[in-house]
């Protein structure tokens, strides 16, 4: 499994296979509870203060998104340079619940599910070497059905708010805005 | 006057002759129109105020507080990706300023397939003068043209296709690049810098972060209008508001229009609805040049070229084929491009400043629909249900190859379509595999900044739910002026023929005292 590997969606019984144990899975997520959840160990330092994620969602949101923008490579700096997942939690809106409930549901399958469904590992995803995670996602993004939905907005999730981040700039030779101002929401202190 | 949430302090009750829903296309030419005629005029819009020294060019700012749902609005399935702006001047404060008309063939499909006879090019030839001329249309300048859209243009010119530069509502642009996210230089005139501070200027009361929640008809043809003042960080209510008009002009979207009126019990006796939606989706392309070829295409106008040699428009169906257009402005969504991950996608994005972004717009027919629900704060939740047609979907896969095919011809080495299941491509031999391709959620991203219709214009309550001078067939005194009146997608850019359609009845309602 690579990058370039086209979807195996010719291979129509893989997919509606692959579709059916993540939809499965998905929809037996909630009843993992949190008490399943809270057995989850945060071992990479200390938790920064969340806004919406708790904090074992926030260390699942960790692994992929240093799965997805790794540090090194191309360029040296990563997600965990930035604390990608704090900074997505920061830009999380409570008030869209939709979305909030989708980013909980998809941490939840990808910590809980996809290790055993796309890799036959019984490790939680957090618990995985990076190599392993990048298998996976990739193995979900190839899957087609929930799996590829998940992955995609994993994966969009990550990237805007990567790239967005000042840091990253030099980085992709992006001089940035022309004017430094805050967010004039913030401005207004409410 | 411009009143925003913040400066409300009690619960409002107000009374005029004309109350405006929405402050964008639509909404701003209505408001001047009303005011100029010298009738007491409020204008209700449930975004923010910003102004230029607020945009901080940051999509990850910019869009939270500009655009509907912070930009995170999509179709029920997830396929595509809903844009709207939310503030003082709508659409029009976040748009790429691109100034097209009403193709002439939409008319005639309208005239013809809807029997529009009132809808005629010489019906709106002094609307589209008036438009012009209050927000500068001109061709764009060569100087604000990036690479990024110069090169459809020369390539196009050398290949012997159609192709061309926009016209647009800008004046003094410099070439920041930050059009989607506000011009923070006051150089795309958008309602926000024309018709709203006229209106204001003339007497209009302009309230922001008001929310309508519903219409209530009263005796002799008026009506209360109910609405929200609302906390502008987090939308939440803060006090309730009152507006008895005698006349209502909405023009608070194609997505919420209807809905207001669906919450108002106002739908009885209009099947038509929230029906018969267009997206006009679109799909991202990049493609990799060499270093030395620098595209830049976060600087100059973003969207300022593009190539229309692939346009199939006709009376049968109005728009249709594809086109491509420059793209640019936005490196969180454009860094989306590819399917990769991991150390190849960082390798991708070293590529950012010779990359070239486009965009294949492929126009629609009418099939979508919407319904509505209402959380506990009163905010609407809107489901919009809509599944592209094979047809669609075979110009969709056409246009992506062609697309790919020009840009191998221009130069490129490689390129990446905004899907989840394509592999890069590194020559024209390659792209049958775009045959293909599932289009399916998840597994792509398509873009829509065009909806259209849920509301179009229909010679009866059967057919549609405007008549052809925009009023309700169901009510008097209620009006629709954006682009849900549309009966099918009715150009490239929207921003135009919702002024101009609303320029045209606004102007007669306005003469006629």
């Amino acid at each position: 499994m690579d990058n370039n590997n086209p979807l195996p969606s010719t291979t129509r019984r893989l997919f509606l296979q692959r579709s059916l144990i993540a939809m499965a899975a998905v929809a037996a997520t909630p009843v993992l509870g949190s008490q399943a959840l809270t057995s989850t160990a945060v071992t990479s330092g200390q938790t920064p203060t969340l806004k919406i994620l708790s904090s074992e969602e926030y260390r699942t949101l960790a692994a992929v998104t240093d799965a997805i923008i790794p540090q090194s490579g191309a360029f040296p700096i990563g997600a965990l340079d930035i604390d990608l997942a704090a900074r997505i939690d920061h830009h999380l809106k409570a008030e869209l619940t939709d979305v909030v409930a989708g980013v909980s549901g998809a941490l939840m399958f990808i910590e809980n599910k996809a290790p055993e469904a796309f890799a036959g590992k019984t490790a939680r995803f957090s618990d995985l070497e990076t190599s392993e995670r990048e298998s996976i996602l990739l193995a979900m993004r190839d899957a087609g059905g929930v799996p590829t939905i998940i992955f995609s907005a994993m994966r969009g999730l990550s990237i805007f708010y990567f790239y967005t981040h000042e840091d990253a700039w030099p980085h992709i030779g992006y001089d940035g805005p022309l004017v430094k101002r805050p967010n004039p929401v913030q401005q207004m202190g409410v | 006057m411009i009143i925003q949430g913040q400066e409300i302090f009690s619960p409002v009750k107000l009374k005029t002759h004309t109350l405006v829903i929405g402050s964008g296309s639509g909404g701003g030419v209505a408001a001047y129109h009303m005011a100029s005629a010298g009738l007491d005029t409020v204008v209700l819009e449930e975004g923010g105020y910003f102004q230029a020294r607020d945009f901080n060019q940051r999509e990850e700012d910019m869009m939270s507080v500009l655009y509907r749902s912070g930009g995170n609005q999509t179709t029920a399935d997830g396929l595509i990706t809903v844009f709207q702006g939310s503030a003082f001047g709508g659409s029009t404060l976040v748009n790429t300023a691109d100034a097209t008309p009403i193709e002439p063939e939409v008319l005639h499909h309208w005239q013809r397939q809807y029997g529009l006879d009132q809808l005629t090019e010489e019906a709106l030839a002094a609307s589209y003068e008036r438009v012009y001329t209050m927000t500068n249309v001109h061709r764009l300048e060569d100087r604000i043209l990036n690479r990024n859209n110069l090169i459809l243009v020369e390539t196009a010119k050398r290949l012997g296709y159609k192709a061309g530069v926009f016209n647009s509502n800008r004046k003094g642009c410099i070439g920041s690049g930050y059009c989607f996210t506000g011009c923070a230089y006051d150089a795309k005139q958008g309602t926000n810098l024309t018709y709203l501070p006229k209106a204001s200027a003339l007497g209009a009361r302009i309230y922001t972060d008001v929310r309508v929640d519903r219409i209530e008809p009263l005796s002799g043809g008026r009506y209360r209008v109910h609405a929200s003042v609302l906390e502008r960080f987090n939308r939440a209510v803060r006090l309730p508001m009152t507006v008895e008009a005698e006349r209502i002009i909405m023009a608070a979207g194609t997505v919420h229009t209807p809905a207001i009126l669906k919450r108002s019990g106002l739908d009885r006796g209009l099947p038509q609805l929230g029906r018969n939606l267009s997206l006009q989706p679109q799909m991202v392309m990049s493609a990799s040049f060499d270093k030395s070829e620098a595209m830049t295409s976060w600087r100059g106008a973003p969207q300022s070229a593009y190539v229309n040699e692939w346009d199939d428009n006709r009376p049968e169906w109005g728009l249709g084929g594809f086109r491509m257009e420059g793209a640019g402005g936005l490196v969180g969504l454009l860094a989306q491009s590819s399917k990769a991950i991991g150390h190849e996608h960082k390798r991708i994005m070293q590529e950012y400043p010779n990359t070239a972004y486009t965009a294949i717009l492929v126009p629609d027919h009418p099939t979508g629909t919407m319904s509505w629900d209402w959380d506990d704060n009163g905010r609407v939740k809107p489901r919009i249900d809509y599944t592209p047609t094979a047809e669609w979907k075979q110009r969709l896969i056409n246009g992506m190859k062609q697309s790919a095919k020009f840009m191998f011809e221009a130069g490129a080495r490689r390129v990446d379509f905004n899907t989840a299941v394509l592999p890069s491509f590194t020559n024209p031999d390659q792209l049958s595999k775009i045959d293909d391709l599932p289009i399916e959620p998840g597994l792509m991203n398509l873009v829509s900044a065009h909806p259209q219709g849920s509301c179009r214009v229909g010679l009866n309550a059967d057919v549609g739910v405007v008549d052809q001078n925009l009023k309700l067939h169901n009510l008097d005194n209620i009006y629709i002026v954006d682009g849900s009146v549309m009966p099918t997608t009715a150009s490239t850019h929207t921003m135009i023929p919702i002024m101009v359609m609303s320029d045209r009845i606004m102007h007669k309602l306005a003469n006629e005292g």
